[in-house]
Formats: C-alpha cells, structure tokens, sequence
C-alpha cells in the first residue's frame, strides 16, 4: 500500500493517464504549492495553483520521471505567477474556489507577523522566491535553482540576503 | 525565531488536506477536456459543412443526371436494408430462443 503511494509510482501511474493517480498528487504538493503563491503575493493564487495542476496534467508527458516531481511542479507554478494574466480559456472555466484567509491558522504574535510580511513584502520576487522554497518548502539549493530556473550560485545569495533581511525584521521586532 | 517556526509561518492558513481544492482541479481538467473536445468538434462540423457546401453543385448534378431517374428504386432499396438491419436486432430475444 506504501509503494502504490509513493511518488514515483503515482507519476508513473499519472503518465499513464490515471487522473486517481493524479488526484493524489494533487493532494500530497497542494498545501506546498498554494502556500507558495500565497506568499509570493499572488492576488489569486488558489486560482494559479489549479492552473498550475491542469498544465501539469496536461504535459506530463513531457515530464522526465527520472527527476523529482515537485521541482518542475513548482517551476511551471513559479512561470504562471510571472505571467500573470489569465487566458480567456481561465476566465470561462474559473472556479469560484476563494482564496482562503492564510493569516488564520499560524499567528505567533500580530507584531512578529506584521514584521515578517513587511520583510518579505520587501523582497525582490526572485528572492522571496529563494526563500520561500528553501526555508519554507524545504528545497534543496539545487532544486530551487532547477524550478526558478535561476543559477545556483544566484539561488545561493537570494536566499542568503532573503534570511538576512527576515532576521534583521525579526530583530526591530524584539527590540 | 527557528528555521521550523518560520516554516509554519510560510505555510500557514493551507490545510494539509482540502478535498474541495482537489476536487476543484479535477473538475477544472475534465472542463478543460470537455472544451476542448468541443471545439474540435465544432471545427469539424464546421469544416464538413462548407465542404458540402462547396460541392452542392456537383452533387446536385451527379444526382440530377444518374439517380433521379431510379430514385423510387432507389428508396426501395435502402428501405429493404433498413429493416433487414432492424428487424433482428428488436426481435433477437425471440431469435435467440428459437435458435
């Protein structure tokens, strides 16, 4: 039961044009996924998530399963964020799926919060989306690289600067 | 503030689970389907009748100078085929019992 869970075997399942398969990847990368966009800023980002999973459906395909999954998920999510503008294909099959309150269930301290969205709010995009895959959704440096298509020395620094900034936010605040 | 705590902060407010969300993606793939298949479809159709359209003429013609003439025999002939074809298929619980 493990193994017909497992990644490899639900993308290799997906390919093979399971949509069961693939509602359970859905499930598994949907909180990573969305939290990114959420904190990316995206005004929509519930709405770019789901385009994100039909794309990924729709190309699988195209997908080397020999490479992990969630990169390329990511990355396809992270180019959708950059275009930024819905097809008129979008508008006629939206989802009136609301984007839900993010700031309800990890509320720390109001100011700390404060704090920290402004720090990220003052982030470059590209940084912030270092950041968020590295700190928040556990990447490895390579790996975001692989999804923002960016240098891995680049990756390096955005994530570098990004956590300097975030601890000298943190820093005002405890003051 | 730890590496985990900030973790949580990143991704608060997005439940592990959301069955709505899910199901809301899958209903999103299998519209996207529906259209798509849709258009083709119109494409088609569209395609098929100004082919006709085009050819209208040249049917009209063919039939005017070969068919016309045994069009009652010609009716007659594909009404024998029609209920040829239909007749064992409405009576072929009977058929069967008898064979």
């Amino acid at each position: 039961m493990i193994q017909d869970t497992a990644e490899p075997v639900l993308v290799a399942r997906a390919r093979a044009g399971s949509a069961d398969a693939f509602g359970r990847l859905v499930h598994m990368h949907q909180q990573g996924l969305r939290a990114f966009l959420r904190r990316l800023g995206a005004r929509d980002a519930d709405d770019i998530a789901q385009e994100t999973f039909v794309f990924a459906w729709e190309h699988i395909a195209r997908f080397d399963s020999t490479r992990p999954f969630r990169p390329w998920l990511f990355g396809i999510a992270w180019r959708k964020f950059r275009e930024g503008k819905r097809s008129w294909l979008r508008r006629l099959t939206r989802q009136g799926h609301a984007t839900a309150d993010m700031e309800t269930a990890f509320q720390p301290d109001p100011g700390l919060k404060l704090d920290l969205t402004k720090a990220l709010g003052d982030l470059s995009p590209e940084q912030k989306a270092a950041l968020l895959l590295c700190l928040g959704c556990e990447f490895t440096h390579m790996e975001a690289a692989e999804t923002l298509a960016m240098p891995l020395g680049t990756v390096k620094s955005h994530v570098a600067r990004g956590r300097e900034k975030l601890a000298v936010a943190l820093g005002e605040h405890h003051e | 503030m730890n590496d985990a705590a900030l973790k949580n902060f990143l991704t608060a407010g997005v439940p592990d689970s959301d069955s709505p969300f899910v199901f809301a993606v899958m209903k999103r793939i299998e519209q996207r389907r529906f259209l798509r298949e849709l258009a083709q479809t119109a494409g088609l159709a569209a395609f098929a009748v100004t082919l006709l359209w085009l050819l209208a003429p040249m049917i009209e013609a063919a039939w005017q100078e070969n068919f016309a003439p045994s069009s009652s025999n010609l009716v007659i002939l594909l009404t024998l085929m029609g209920v040829s074809l239909v007749v064992p298929y409405l009576y072929r619980n009977e058929i069967n019992q008898i064979l």
